[in-house]
C-alpha cells in the first residue's frame, strides 16, 4: 500500500478573504441602495416584514445577512446568520464558484443555471432578492463589467447611474 | 401503435462542466458521506490529475485517502488490500478517478465493504447483488473506457452486472479532458459510438434508451473530430467524455452487442484499446445486423441523421449512408499525421489466423451468434472490405 496517502486539503485562504470583503461590501452597498434607489425601495417594500435574507458559501464559507429590521429599514444584520429568521437562503456550493460569481465570470442569473447555487425559500421573494443584488450591481461596476454580471443592464439616465453611484458608495464605505 | 411494456433506469446524477469537481464535497454530504476514499490508477497519478481533486477538497473541512496504485488490470489482491484500509480508516464512500481498472477496482471495493470480502467472487455474474452499495462517485478522465458509468464491472476474469453498481454521481470536469492521447481519446469515442448505436437497434431498446443513445451520437458526430484535430480543444473533449457518458447510461438497459462483444475479445486478447477495434468492426457489424434486420438501417440512420437529412433521404440508401458516414470518421482517425488510428484489423497487431480464436472468445463472453458468421464480419473488417 505505499501509493496511499492520507490528504487533508489545505485551505483557499485568498480565495475566502476576496469573498468575504465581496460580502461584506455587497451587504452594505444593498442597505446604502435601498436608501437611495425608489426600484429597489420598492422591491424591499413589497417583501414581508423583518424580510431577512442571506447569501454565503457553503461549508462554513463567509456569509452575509441582510433584510428589513422591526421598523422596516432595510439593513446589513453582518455575516452570522445563526439564530436569525431567515426568509430566503441563498447558499454558493462551493469557494470556486462563489469566486465566479464575485469576479463577475457568471452572473446570478447562469451561475444559478449551472447549479453553482441553492436557494431555500420562497421562490417570489427569491427572484426579487436577485432583481435587487443585479440593481445594486448596476450601481457598484462599471457598465462593461456590470453587463457580464447582470441577466439584463437596465437603461438609466445618467444623472440616477452616477449620483447614486457615488451616494452608493459613500453610504456603503460609512455605513449609513 | 403496438402496446408494449418498457423499462428504463438511470439513477445516476451527472455534474458536468467547468468546476465540476468542487461540487464533489457537497454532493457527497448530500449522499450522507463525508470521509471518501479516492482511487485512481497510475496513469492518471503520472499525468498529476490527483492534485484537482485535492483543489477541490480545499475548504470543504472533509479529509480523504488517496490511493494511487491501481494496476493495468483489476485484480482481487488489490482490492482486498485497499479494503482493508477502507475499514481500518472508516471511510464511508468511494471516488473513483481516471479510468478503466480504477472503476472496476472502485466497483469491486463497493461490493467487498458492502458484504463480506470472501463474497466477491459468489457475485460475479447478472445481478447477484440484492442490495444498495456505499456512496460511489467517478470521475472519468478523457481516456475513459465507457465503462464508467455503466453496470457493468470487470475484475479478473470475472464480470459482475448490476444496477447497484452503477455510481451515484459521474463528474465530467474539462480539466481532466487536457491534451488526452489521441488513441485513446479515439477509443473513448468509438465505444460510446458502439454503445450508443448497438442500444439503438437491440431488441430491449425503447424510447427512453433512444432518447440517451441519440444524444451521445449526436455529441460524438459534433465532437469526435474537434477532438482529434485540435487535442487542445477541452470543451470538444469534454463532448465526448459526456457522450460517453450517454451512451454508458443506454448500453447499461441493455445487454452488450455484437460489435462491443467482438471488439472487447480481440483488444482484450492483443492488448489494444477495445475501443480501436470496435471502432474498426463497428461498420462491418451494423452491415451484417442491417442484413439481418431491414429495421435496424431506419432506426440507426435516424439516430444518425441530421433532421434535414432524414427528410429527403430516401430509405434505399439508409444502409449505405450509415455505413459511409463511420467509415468517414475512420479515414479522418486514419489520416492523423501523428498516430494515425488503423482503419482494418489488418492494420493492428492482429494476425488473420487468430479471428477464429477471437470469434471464439467473443461467443465464450456471451454472444450469441454463429462462429462462422463471426468469423465473416471479423474477415471483412481484417481486409477493410464490405461483406458478401
Amino acid at each position: 500500500m505505499g501509493e496511499y496517502k492520507d490528504i487533508t486539503p489545505g485551505k483557499k485562504r485568498l480565495k475566502r478573504i476576496y469573498t468575504a470583503i465581496m460580502l461584506w461590501f455587497v451587504g452594505r452597498s444593498i442597505q446604502a441602495a435601498a436608501r437611495v434607489d425608489k426600484d429597489i425601495k420598492k422591491e424591499f417594500d413589497e417583501l414581508p416584514d423583518q424580510f431577512l435574507f442571506s447569501l454565503g458559501v457553503t461549508p462554513n464559507g463567509p456569509r452575509m445577512v441582510v433584510g428589513k429590521d422591526i421598523n422596516g429599514r432595510v439593513k446589513y444584520m453582518g455575516s452570522n446568520a445563526k439564530g436569525k429568521a431567515i426568509n430566503v437562503d441563498m447558499t454558493i456550493k462551493n469557494l470556486e464558484a462563489a469566486i465566479l460569481l464575485f469576479t463577475f465570470q457568471e452572473s446570478t442569473a447562469i451561475s444559478s443555471c449551472h447549479d453553482r447555487l441553492t436557494v431555500d425559500g420562497d421562490i417570489p421573494n427569491a427572484c426579487s432578492v436577485v432583481r435587487i443584488l443585479d440593481l445594486v450591481e448596476v450601481y457598484l461596476l462599471p457598465k462593461i463589467i456590470a453587463k457580464l454580471a447582470v441577466k439584463r443592464y437596465p437603461e438609466w439616465e445618467m444623472n440616477r447611474k452616477l449620483m447614486g453611484r457615488v451616494q452608493v458608495y459613500l453610504r456603503a464605505i460609512l455605513g449609513f | 401503435m403496438e402496446e408494449s411494456t418498457i423499462e428504463f433506469f438511470c439513477p445516476v446524477k451527472t455534474n458536468a462542466g467547468k468546476k465540476a469537481l468542487d461540487h464533489i464535497p457537497i454532493e457527497l454530504k448530500a449522499l450522507d458521506a463525508e470521509r471518501p476514499i479516492v482511487i485512481t490508477d497510475q496513469h492518471t497519478a503520472n499525468k498529476g490529475l490527483s492534485k484537482y481533486i485535492i483543489n477541490a477538497f480545499k475548504d470543504s473541512g472533509m479529509s480523504f485517502g488517496l490511493f494511487e496504485g491501481v494496476p493495468k488490470t483489476a485484480d482481487i489482491k488489490t482490492i482486498r488490500n485497499i479494503s482493508q484500509k477502507f475499514l481500518y480508516k472508516g471511510f464511508d464512500s468511494i471516488i473513483a478517478m481516471g479510468a478503466g481498472a480504477a472503476m472496476d477496482i472502485a466497483k469491486g471495493l463497493n461490493m467487498v465493504v458492502c458484504g463480506k470480502p470472501g463474497d466477491l467472487k459468489n457475485l460475479a455474474g447478472v445481478n447477484k447483488i440484492d442490495h444498495r452499495l456505499m456512496p460511489f462517485i467517478a470521475v472519468p478522465a478523457a481516456w475513459g473506457n465507457g465503462f464508467e458509468i455503466t453496470r457493468y464491472a470487470f475484475i479478473e476474469n470475472n464480470a459482475y452486472t448490476s444496477h447497484f453498481l452503477m455510481p451515484d454521481l459521474v463528474v465530467i470536469d474539462p480539466v481532466l479532458f487536457k491534451a488526452p492521447e489521441i488513441q485513446l481519446m479515439t477509443s473513448t469515442g468509438m465505444i460510446a459510438l458502439t454503445h450508443a448505436l448497438e442500444a439503438c437497434i437491440h431488441p430491449d431498446g425503447n424510447e427512453f434508451i433512444n432518447c440517451y443513445a441519440h444524444s451521445a451520437i449526436q455529441h460524438i458526430k459534433a465532437c469526435l473530430p474537434i477532438a482529434i484535430k485540435q487535442p487542445k480543444n477541452k470543451m470538444a473533449n469534454m463532448g465526448v467524455g459526456n457522450a460517453a457518458a450517454l451512451a454508458g447510461c443506454a448500453f447499461s438497459n441493455v445487454s452488450p452487442g455484437m460489435v462491443h462483444r467482438l471488439g472487447k475479445a480481440a483488444g482484450t486478447m492483443f492488448n489494444i484499446p477495445s475501443g480501436q477495434c470496435m471502432g474498426i468492426i463497428l461498420p462491418y457489424g451494423l452491415e451484417y445486423q442491417m442484413q439481418k434486420n431491414d429495421t435496424c438501417a431506419s432506426q440507426l440512420f435516424h439516430a444518425i441523421a441530421d433532421l434535414e437529412d432524414r427528410g429527403k433521404t430516401q430509405a434505399s440508401v439508409y444502409r449505405q449512408k450509415i455505413i459511409d458516414y463511420i467509415k468517414s470518421l475512420q479515414s479522418e482517425m486514419a489520416s492523423l499525421k501523428k498516430n494515425p488510428i488503423p482503419k482494418t484489423l489488418a492494420q493492428t497487431d492482429i494476425s488473420k489466423d487468430s479471428l477464429p480464436a477471437i470469434a471464439q472468445k467473443a461467443i465464450d463472453n456471451g454472444l450469441s451468434m454463429d462462429k462462422d458468421e463471426c468469423i465473416k464480419v471479423l474477415t471483412a473488417a481484417y481486409d477493410g472490405k464490405s461483406l458478401a
